[in-house]
C-alpha cells in the first residue's frame, strides 16, 4: 500500500515538474519575457528591452516595468519618449522614486526647464536632487539666473561649493561680444571688430589686406590707370564689407561658443556627480 | 523489489520526457529565429536568437545562435556587432570546419567595414595555418580586400592566380582601365590651366578656368610691362594665384569624383550580377 502511495506521489510530482519545465521553456510567457527583457536592459540593448517590456505590459500590468521602459528611453537619450513614460508614474515610490528622478532627468535633457521648475515646486523640498537639478537649469544659457548668490547656493553642500560657485560666476557674467559693436569697430578700423571678438590674427590680416587694396586703388587713380584703379577699388570694397560683416558674424559665433563650452562643462560636471540613477540600476547587479 | 524497479523506471522516463520537451522548445525557438532571418526580418531574428541564448542553459546553441546573430548584424550593416558575435561563435566552434567558416566570415565583415589591415592580417594568418586548407582561396579574399580598398590593379593581380577567378580579374582590369589618373589631371592643370578639367570631361569648368587665369595673367603681365611691379605682384598673388591653385584643386576633385562614379558602378555590378562568393 505504501509503495502504491509513493508511486502515485511520484507520478503527480513528475507531472507537476514536467509542467513547470514546459512553462519555463515557453520563452514567451510573461515571467520569461520579463526575465529576458531585464537581461537585455542590463546588457544595454535598450531598444529590444523596450519591445519586450511592452509585450509584457500587454499581459501583465506593472508600474516597475513602465518605469524601466522610461529608463530604457532615457539611456537611449530619447528624452521625450522617456518623459511620456515616466510622467504618469512620478508619484510612484517603487525603485526609490525612480520615476520622479528619471522624469526630472528627461526634462533636463529635453531642456524643458519650465516644467522642471514646476516639478521642483512640488517635490523640491522632499527630494534635494530635484532642487539641485532645477538650480542647475537656472545656470543654462537663456535662463533667468537668481541674482542672489546665497539663495542659489543654499541647494548645495559645502563639498560642492567651490565648483558650483565657479559655474554661478561664469553664468552670471558670461564673456559675450556684441555683434553691433564688432561691426562698428570694423567699419571704423577694418579688422578691429574681429580682434574684439577674439580673432586677433584674422583681424590683423583683414586690416592689412583692406589697407593694401585701398592703397593700390588710390595709387592707380593717382597714376591715371583707371582700369586697375577700379579693379582694386572693387576688390578692396569686397574685403572691407566682408570684414564688417565677418566681425558681426564672428561675435555671434563667439557667443555661441561661450554658451556651448559652458553647457558642455556643466553637463560633464553633472554626469560626474551623478545626482540620479547611474547606468547600472540595482536589479542589474 | 519489482515495484521499486518499476518506480525507478517510471521516474527516469518522466524526467527524460520533461528534458526532451525542454529541448523541443529550444529547437522550436531556433527554427522560429531562423525563419525570421530567412524572411529578412533581421531585427526580430536578432531578438529571438538572443532569447534562445538566454534560455539555453546548457549552451547547446551557443555556436550556432551566435554565428546567426553575427550574420543578422552583418545583413543590417552593424559590422562591429557582427564581428563581436562571430568572435563568440568562433570561440565556441565545435570543430575545425566551423572554425574556418567563422574566421572567413570575420574576414568578410572586416572587408565590408573597410578594416583592410585587419582583413589582410587575418587572411595571412589563416593562409599560414596549413591545417585550415584556406591557402587556395587566400588570394581570392585578398583580391576582394583590394577591390574595397579601391586598388583594382592589385585586385586583378590576385584574381589572375586561378582560372576560376577570371571573371573577377576581367572586371578589375576593365575598372582600372576606365579610371582617371588624379596625378595626370593635376599635372595637366599645372601646365595648362583648364586642361585637367577637359581631361575629366568637365568642359564648361575647363573653359571658365582658362578664361579667369588668362584674364588675371594678362593684367599681371600688363602691369609689369608698364613698370607697375607692385600692382603686378599683388594681382598675381591675390587673383592669378588664387584662380591658378583653384584650377589645380578643381581638376583633382573632378578626377576623384569620376573615379568614385566608376568604382561605384563596378561595385554595383559585382553586388547584383556576380554569382560567386563575395563579402
Amino acid at each position: 500500500m505504501k509503495s502504491y502511495c509513493f508511486l502515485l506521489l511520484l507520478i503527480a510530482a513528475s507531472i507537476v515538474h514536467g509542467q513547470d519545465t514546459v512553462q519555463y521553456n515557453i520563452f514567451h510567457s510573461p515571467s520569461n519575457i520579463r526575465l529576458f527583457a531585464d537581461d537585455l536592459f542590463c546588457k544595454h540593448d535598450y531598444l529590444r528591452s523596450v519591445d519586450e517590456y511592452e509585450n509584457y505590459l500587454k499581459m501583465v500590468n506593472s508600474d516597475t516595468v513602465k518605469i524601466k521602459i522610461g529608463y530604457s528611453y532615457l539611456y537611449m537619450e530619447k528624452s521625450k519618449e522617456a518623459g511620456l513614460k515616466l510622467k504618469p508614474e512620478i508619484d510612484n515610490p517603487v525603485l526609490e522614486h525612480a520615476a520622479l528622478k528619471g522624469y526630472c532627468r528627461s526634462l533636463f535633457m529635453d531642456e524643458n526647464y519650465c516644467e522642471l521648475k514646476n516639478v521642483n515646486d512640488k517635490y523640491g523640498l522632499t527630494f534635494p536632487a530635484v532642487a539641485k537639478l532645477n538650480a542647475f537649469a537656472g545656470l543654462m544659457p537663456d535662463m533667468e539666473l537668481s541674482k542672489d548668490k546665497t539663495d542659489f547656493m543654499k541647494n548645495f553642500g559645502n563639498d560642492e561649493y567651490g565648483s558650483i560657485s565657479g559655474f554661478y560666476e561664469k553664468a552670471s557674467n558670461p564673456r559675450y561680444a556684441s555683434p553691433l559693436k564688432a561691426a562698428l569697430l570694423s567699419a571704423v578700423i577694418p579688422g578691429a571688430g574681429k580682434i574684439y571678438a577674439g580673432q586677433t590674427s584674422d583681424g590683423i590680416i583683414s586690416a592689412a589686406i583692406t589697407g593694401l587694396f585701398a592703397f593700390l586703388a588710390y595709387d592707380n587713380f593717382h597714376a591715371s590707370h583707371k582700369f586697375r584703379a577700379w579693379l582694386f577699388t572693387g576688390i578692396g570694397s569686397f574685403f572691407y564689407s566682408s570684414t564688417v560683416y565677418g566681425s558681426a558674424a564672428q561675435a555671434v559665433i563667439h557667443n555661441a561658443e561661450v554658451d556651448y563650452k559652458f553647457t558642455i562643462e556643466l553637463k560633464s560636471f553633472l554626469a560626474g556627480v551623478n545626482y540620479f540613477m547611474g547606468k547600472d540600476p540595482e536589479f542589474c547587479k | 523489489m519489482k515495484k521499486d524497479t518499476a518506480i525507478l523506471l517510471l521516474f527516469i522516463v518522466l524526467l527524460g520526457k520533461a528534458e526532451t520537451r525542454a529541448q523541443d522548445e529550444l529547437a522550436r525557438q531556433y527554427e522560429y529565429a531562423c525563419l525570421l532571418m530567412q524572411k529578412g526580418n533581421y531585427y526580430d531574428a536578432v531578438t529571438e536568437f538572443k532569447r534562445l541564448l538566454f534560455f539555453d542553459m546548457r549552451n547547446k546553441y551557443k555556436f550556432v545562435a551566435n554565428s546567426r546573430l553575427g550574420e543578422c548584424y552583418k545583413q543590417g550593416a552593424k559590422y562591429a556587432d557582427a564581428v563581436f558575435y562571430l568572435n563568440v561563435a568562433l570561440q565556441n566552434s565545435p570543430g575545425n570546419k566551423e572554425r574556418l567558416i567563422m574566421k572567413k566570415e570575420i574576414i568578410k565583415v572586416n572587408i565590408l567595414r573597410r578594416s583592410f589591415d585587419n582583413a589582410l592580417q587575418q587572411i595571412y594568418e589563416l593562409e599560414k595555418d596549413t591545417t585550415s586548407g584556406f591557402a587556395e582561396e587566400a588570394d581570392y579574399w585578398r583580391g576582394w580586400t583590394y577591390i574595397f580598398e579601391d586598388d583594382w590593379e592589385k585586385a586583378a593581380e590576385c584574381f589572375s592566380k586561378k582560372q576560376d577567378w577570371q571573371e573577377l580579374k576581367k572586371i578589375c582590369v576593365e575598372t582600372d582601365k576606365h579610371k582617371y589618373s588624379v596625378t595626370m589631371a593635376k599635372l595637366l592643370s599645372v601646365f595648362l590651366p583648364g586642361s585637367g578639367q577637359f581631361y575629366t570631361g568637365n568642359y564648361m569648368s575647363g573653359i571658365m578656368s582658362v578664361g579667369w587665369n588668362f584674364l588675371w595673367g594678362y593684367i599681371s603681365v600688363n602691369s609689369l610691362i608698364e613698370n607697375r611691379v607692385f600692382d603686378g605682384l599683388m594681382t598675381a598673388n591675390f587673383l592669378l594665384l588664387r584662380f591658378y591653385l583653384g584650377n589645380v584643386q578643381n581638376a583633382e576633385k573632378f578626377a576623384e569624383n569620376r573615379n568614385l562614379e566608376i568604382t561605384n558602378k563596378a561595385l554595383n555590378y559585382l553586388q547584383n550580377n556576380f554569382n560567386g562568393e563575395k563579402p
